[in-house]
């Protein structure tokens, strides 16, 4: 059916509209097929197995995780493929019989058709890929679950996807167009096109790997970590700024700004990192069994297991903590306006330790399944709501309470964090011990 | 022990849900073409036993080894060996029956003689007549048919099969019987969990009785030929009342008289199968005038009900 209906919607626009108009529909609905049917049947194969109690077969077949990795990637959206084909198809034949002018169409441009059907296939990839990847991420807390829903895997993976292409199709318009990295001049499109096959080929081996943890193979997360670094080079490569120059300006503070523009990599490195902390963290699974796992392994000294459930937050907070070390030391002394880079840098990451305690506390309570949801509640608290009110009844100067300092009431900022963090630890390390009295009570009964 | 080859080691197993411990220092080890019931209470700890045992969960402590083949290091040679079939299974229900084996095969590696595979399982399943129908259209006790002919569709050396026989009308509990043992005739080494102690009893060389996460019991139940037989249940039938022979028969030191009706007495024997002339011999020189002695199979239920009791001697058994 699906050829006919296509045929019939992109006949129809060109018999009320033209050519042109006839060959945007076609574009427009390969779109669909890829980024809202495509990404949504990517987001649901592995949970819609969990739901249906089937997902434990596949574990135990004898599928490696890169032919599963493939088979769900490429297998699950089939159909949607099969749709974009067809809409292609057609589109490529509309493009090419006519002379009329694309310009003012939506996603329409001076690319010749393969540069077209090749970056949305690359686009469409990344989005299906981003959906499968996220859904899979929480296997380990769902897998007793009978309900799961998926819309919010699609919904990140299609803004993610459809963002991505948009842009890339953006920067391959403007060819002319530069982009500093590292203070290497690139062109923008091919540049574009290059980050977009980079982060796809990442996002397919993050796949690989979370197949791998699906069907017990147990890895050490040197992928994690290599993901991470690569995001904070590839990152901090935009915000090379060192070559910078003000022309004709002259102001007394020109040169701090100017140390600053060539110190931003850092920040973009050390921010790369925090998210990825946060990231790792709504991620990875954080249950206390998962940490018992963990010191169990280092009571037998056993390092390849031990390190095979190492936490990924671990890593990513230890290149934060490097990053914002290498940060401090380069800007040592530095104070521009009263914003001191060392203080900003150290509340930053005591704001981010006190975040990881706050998740693992509601990760370690009775009820783990609500952990992400109220942790982001407590979250939205903590940033948002109390420093408005704060604002509002003119406390500003409490304000380093609630967010990181940049040196505005540095020793409040210090103490606030501290205690913040004190009370976190003891709150953490009382639903550490409720749990192990838990367990021993259960082994006294059954003896 | 070590003279018999071990088919599955489980050593001080241990492991947790978030707040609860559901096994608890487990060690037993089975060996080779037994089938083991696997019994116990609801929440003592089968289906997360198998789980680990199917190597598609991770103990907290100890080690499982399947074949020889550990658990955490080799899963996926675990997934090859063993075959793990859940109590809430699910079906591909679009797909036919027969499209179903053949998925199973392919995925289990079987390319070559796919055909053959699926018709054997099908048939011994009793489904073949139903290879077109899709699994949707299967009633509960066909669904779990599939299910368990999926599951033996590789062949594996180990089958571990929760509650098999829910959803199954007493002809294909039958069915089911035969095909367990059948399967242990071919080499298989089989642990079945069930609620129901009558059904595990057709077919059960063994039992292993959880509760509250460990491991009360685990022994022999038939003329089963292993070390774990220490002790025989026998059935001495006399010529005359047992009863006038009960102190004769006490008086033997391998013997323990459980209960005598009217020209039978019922004796545990500890000693193996070749040891059985002697006593023979014995009751004979004793002057007992017996003219027939048999094994008899431990009741499940019997054995079953003596642990409860043992170790939960202030409340009834829970099932």
């Amino acid at each position: 059916m699906a050829p006919i209906i296509i045929g019939l919607i992109v006949y129809i626009v060109y018999l009320t509209g033209s050519q042109s108009s006839a060959a945007t529909i076609a574009f427009e609905l390969a779109c669909f097929f890829i980024f809202l049917w495509g990404t949504k049947r990517s987001s649901e194969t592995v949970i819609d197995e969990i739901n249906n109690s089937t997902w434990d077969f596949q574990r135990q077949s004898s599928i490696s995780p890169w032919a599963m990795t493939w088979g769900k990637l490429i297998g699950s959206t089939l159909y949607s493929w099969y749709g974009t084909a067809i809409c292609l198809l057609l589109y490529s034949l509309l493009r090419t019989n006519t002379s009329h002018d694309f310009s003012g169409q939506i996603l329409t441009s001076s690319l010749s058709i393969s540069q077209e059907l090749s970056l949305l296939l690359l686009g469409g990839l990344f989005s299906q890929a981003i959906a499968l990847l996220l859904s899979i991420q929480v296997l380990s807390q769902i897998r007793r679950e009978k309900t799961n829903k998926t819309f919010r895997y699609f919904l990140a993976a299609f803004i993610i996807g459809a963002f991505t292409t948009n842009f890339c199709f953006n920067a391959l318009k403007g060819y002319d167009q530069q982009i500093s990295w590292h203070g290497y001049a690139f062109a923008l499109g091919p540049f574009a096109l290059t980050s977009l096959i980079l982060f796809l080929g990442w996002a397919i081996i993050g796949l690989q790997r979370s197949f791998c943890k699906e069907l017990q193979y147990q890895n050490i997360p040197w992928i994690w970590a290599g993901f991470n670094i690569f995001c904070m080079i590839y990152f901090s490569g935009l915000t090379s700024f060192q070559d910078f120059q003000f022309e004709n300006l002259h102001f007394p503070e020109l040169e701090t700004i100017q140390q600053q523009l060539a110190n931003a990599p850092l920040y973009t490195a050390l921010f790369s990192a925090q998210l990825l902390t946060y990231f790792s963290l709504f991620t990875d699974d954080l249950s206390l069994i998962r940490y018992k796992h963990f010191f169990s392994r280092i009571k037998e000294h056993n390092t390849i297991e031990s390190l095979q459930q190492l936490p990924w937050w671990t890593i990513s907070f230890t290149l934060t903590v490097i990053a914002g070390l290498i940060a401090m030391i380069k800007q040592q002394g530095v104070i521009f306006e009263k914003f001191s880079p060392t203080i900003f840098i150290l509340t930053s990451i005591f704001f981010l330790l006190r975040d990881i305690e706050l998740i693992h506390y509601f990760n370690f309570s009775k009820n783990p399944k609500k952990a992400l949801s109220t942790a982001v509640l407590y979250l939205f608290l903590l940033y948002m709501l109390l420093p408005l009110l704060f604002s509002a009844l003119h406390l500003n100067s409490l304000l380093p309470l609630f967010l990181p300092s940049w040196g505005q009431n540095t020793l409040l900022a210090f103490i606030g964090i501290v205690v913040q963090l004190g009370l976190l630890s003891a709150l953490c390390y009382k639903r550490w011990q409720e749990n192990l009295e838990k367990a021993k009570t259960v082994i006294k009964t059954s003896l | 022990m070590d003279c018999y080859p071990t088919m599955i080691g489980v050593n001080n197993l241990s492991f947790e849900y978030p707040g609860k411990r559901a096994l608890n220092g487990i060690s037993f080890s089975i060996l080779p073409n037994t089938i083991t019931a696997l019994v116990g209470p609801n929440g003592a700890g089968k289906t997360t036993l198998l789980r680990c045992m199917a190597a598609l969960e991770n103990p907290m402590l100890g080690t499982i080894k399947m074949d020889n083949w550990d658990t955490v290091r080799y899963p996926r040679k675990v997934h090859e060996t063993c075959s793990y079939l859940s109590d809430f299974f699910g079906l591909y229900d679009d797909l036919t029956v027969m499209q179903s084996l053949k998925f199973f095969a392919w995925s289990h590696g079987c390319i070559t003689n796919t055909d053959s595979l699926v018709e054997e399982a099908a048939r011994r399943l009793d489904i073949w007549e139903y290879k077109d129908v899709a699994a949707s259209k299967l009633s509960r006790g066909l669904r779990q048919r599939l299910a368990i002919a999926q599951t033996i569709m590789h062949k594996p050396k180990i089958l571990l099969l929760d509650e098999p026989a829910s959803g199954l009308d007493p002809q294909a509990r039958f069915n089911l019987s035969k095909l367990l043992l059948s399967l242990q005739k071919e080499g298989m080494t089989l642990i079945v969990s069930s609620h129901i102690l009558a059904e595990l009893e057709d077919y059960s060389t063994h039992m292993i009785v959880l509760d509250e996460g460990k491991m009360i019991k685990h022994c022999a139940l038939t003329e089963y030929q292993g070390p774990l037989q220490d002790i025989v249940i026998l059935k001495v039938e006399m010529t005359e009342d047992a009863q006038k022979y009960a102190e004769l028969l006490k008086s033997i030191p391998q013997v323990t008289l459980k209960s005598t009706e009217k020209n039978v007495a019922i004796i545990d024997f500890k000693g193996k199968q070749n040891e059985q002339k002697e006593l023979l011999k014995t009751l004979i020189e004793k002057q007992i005038p017996v003219y027939s002695i048999q094994e008899q199979k431990q009741r499940m239920q019997d054995v079953y009900l003596n642990i409860a009791k043992e170790t939960h001697p202030d409340k009834k058994s829970k099932e």
